[in-house]
């Protein structure tokens, strides 16, 4: 058997290098490289945490720029309702309603005896006022039938929003059918 | 013969040695590089986190600041206001979308010829479509039928009848509710059929017509 310390004495150089790597390797991987493999896992986690972070801040701002955008829209479109689809002002629904109906009605041969008009203001938060028409109207069930469609299918911003039928007690007596329209038009106050 | 080492220096197996020496050698430099190996990528990892996070926090706070200006730049009573009138036009809207003509339409398709239609009120309440029809018939048979009809139809559900009176003539006035889908499909042919022997023709003026 040789003798250790002869075989140490023989390669004395390269048994100092080696153990010398083996000291560095030790100290590395104890000293270094375990708290640095530590810290690297703590920092992913931070840096998970930061994008989702800046995901969520993305998002916040996102919806920030499409409310304000929305808002504009939805101001504009309002607009446009309020200005081309729906009668501008009072007059204008009263010319839809006392005028253009009753041509309506005569242009599809019914006729009427009594007309009631109403007008609700606009409720807390609301802006439209409603202009009511109470009509009921006499003549045939074809003629009453164009007369709705018309009304659904025209220009003018009517809505029926109930029918009654009634039916005379004689055979040929007319049809009776008591109509409640509404049209709108924003208050002049309103937002 | 002599048997013991006479040298100062006794002979060992230099081969053996140097082969073993240069196994620990290898695999000791093996270590080492991949100890620096790792070394190295792990600085590299720490600094491109900490650069991400550096980026990635920056990023959220100039995000969260525009998104501050950029609400702060809503007027919250003006976007109250308008998100009020919004739903109030959407309302009206949809008011006006309601389609009598349709409605209309199956109703003159499933109704038998002994019920007679008297009034019809339609309502909206948390976006649900219900359609009041009062009927009058001189019995309640032809009613029942045409609430069937109306729900095999597809034009109704949860169609019921909620109130009936007996009139002076001894016909019954019935209230019918039921919630209006729109105007359904077609009666299936053996309804169809049925219906064609009892209901007057395609002219039907049945809605209050004599």
């Amino acid at each position: 058997m040789v003798p250790t310390a002869r075989l140490i004495a023989d390669r004395r150089l390269l048994f100092s290098v080696l153990t010398l790597l083996t000291v560095l390797n030790v100290v590395g991987l104890i000293a270094v490289f375990g708290p640095l493999r530590v810290r690297v896992q703590t920092l992913a986690a931070r840096a998970a945490a930061a994008s989702s972070v800046a995901q969520r801040a993305a998002r916040e701002l996102n919806t920030a720029r499409q409310t304000s955008a929305g808002s504009v829209k939805a101001v504009g479109d309002l607009q446009r309702f309020y200005s081309e689809i729906l009668p501008v002002n009072q007059p204008a629904s009263r010319q839809m309603t006392f005028v253009r109906l009753a041509q309506l009605a005569r242009d599809v041969n019914l006729s009427y005896d009594a007309r009631r008009f109403g007008q609700d203001p606009p409720e807390k938060g609301q802006v439209l006022t409603r202009a009511t028409l109470e009509m009921s109207v006499y003549g045939d069930y074809r003629a009453l039938r164009q007369f709705i469609y018309r009304l659904e299918t025209g220009e003018d911003f009517v809505v029926i929003r109930d029918l009654t039928v009634a039916r005379g007690s004689e055979t040929n007596d007319p049809l009776e059918a008591a109509l409640l329209l509404s049209t709108y038009f924003k208050a002049p106050d309103g937002p | 013969m002599l048997r013991g080492n006479l040298s100062t220096r006794p002979f060992y197996n230099e081969r053996a040695v140097q082969v073993g020496l240069a196994v620990v050698t290898a695999v000791l430099a093996a270590i080492t590089l991949f100890t620096a190996w790792q070394l190295l990528s792990l600085t590299a990892q720490q600094r491109d986190l900490a650069g991400r996070i550096a980026r990635d926090e920056s990023r959220a706070n100039e995000l969260r600041r525009e998104a501050t200006r950029v609400r702060g730049r809503l007027d919250p009573q003006l976007l109250n206001s308008t998100v009020l009138a919004t739903r109030e036009a959407n309302q009206v809207i949809d008011a006006r979308t309601f389609s009598w003509t349709a409605l209309f339409n199956v109703l003159e398709r499933t109704m038998p010829s002994e019920v007679q239609l008297l009034s019809v009120t339609p309502s909206v309440q948390n976006d649900v479509l219900t359609v009041q029809l009062l009927v009058n018939a001189k019995r309640v048979e032809p009613v029942g039928a045409f609430m069937d009809r109306l729900e095999a139809a597809g034009a109704f559900v949860d169609l019921r009848s909620v109130e009936e009176q007996t009139q002076e003539d001894g016909s019954f006035n019935v209230v019918c509710r039921g919630r209006y889908l729109g105007p359904g499909t077609r009666l299936p042919v053996e309804d169809e059929a049925d219906d064609a022997a009892a209901a007057p023709t395609a002219d039907r003026s049945r809605a209050g017509e004599n």
